[in-house]
């Protein structure tokens, strides 16, 4: 991919298409970005899968200590057994 | 000028934007932590997209080589996440420099398997993603 930003504090590069997408979600926690992700909303509507900001529960102040918690169980193991992505005759 | 202004402001806030900038309440968070909610955004996106396209798929309503390759993709994400979390959990807990680095490097990784799954699932006007 060609367009990438990069996160001037983490440092952390994504996909300008990504960063549209994950805006809205960052936006439910991060209320002081309000005003920035209202602007970006209309561009990430189209991208955003929409339920994922009703799931995404993060809390607005995180401890690094509840951060470790909430990965370690998020963890793939976790996640779940999705159905098969084979068509069904 | 002013529009000059006006989008460099959009631009940094938009930048800023992608990992939270993380403020609340005025009180500036860890970046450590802000990389933590990136990496349990991004995971969000992969399981719900990966959900989200069963059901077309089972359909036939996405090519079955679509479906396959966002099915590889997720699987390929479910190792770099657990790697990813492994060097943020090492990171939180005050880690080296190498820490760091790994744990953004992890993630840069996932974004972009979870940018290529969703961009390919948004081709097909996938929508979805509640769990």
């Amino acid at each position: 991919m060609s367009d990438l930003v990069t996160d001037i504090q983490t440092g952390v590069t994504v996909s300008a298409s990504l960063a549209e997408a994950v805006a809205p979600i960052v936006a439910i926690y991060n209320p002081g970005a309000g005003a920035a992700m209202q602007l970006l909303a209309p561009v990430a509507e189209q991208f955003i899968l929409r339920g994922v900001q009703l799931v995404v529960d993060f809390k607005k102040d995180m401890s690094a200590d509840d951060m470790i918690k909430a990965l370690e169980a998020s963890k793939s193991p976790n996640w779940g057994t999705p159905g098969s992505v084979e068509k069904v005759v | 000028m002013k529009r000059f202004v006006t989008l460099t402001l959009l631009c940094g806030l938009s930048i800023c934007g992608l990992s939270a900038c993380a403020t609340t309440a005025g009180k500036a968070e860890a970046p450590v932590v802000t990389a933590g909610k990136s990496l349990l955004a991004l995971k969000e996106i992969i399981v719900g997209t990966r959900e989200a396209i069963t059901v077309p798929c089972q359909q036939g309503i996405i090519p079955v080589d679509a479906c396959r390759q966002m099915d590889d993709w997720y699987n390929q994400s479910k190792t770099v996440y657990d790697a990813a979390v492994d060097a943020e959990i090492l990171a939180l807990r005050g880690g080296s420099e190498t820490d760091l680095r790994t744990a953004g490097e992890k993630q840069a990784q996932l974004a972009q398997l979870a940018s290529q799954i969703a961009a390919l699932a948004l081709r097909y006007h996938v929508q979805g993603g509640v769990k």
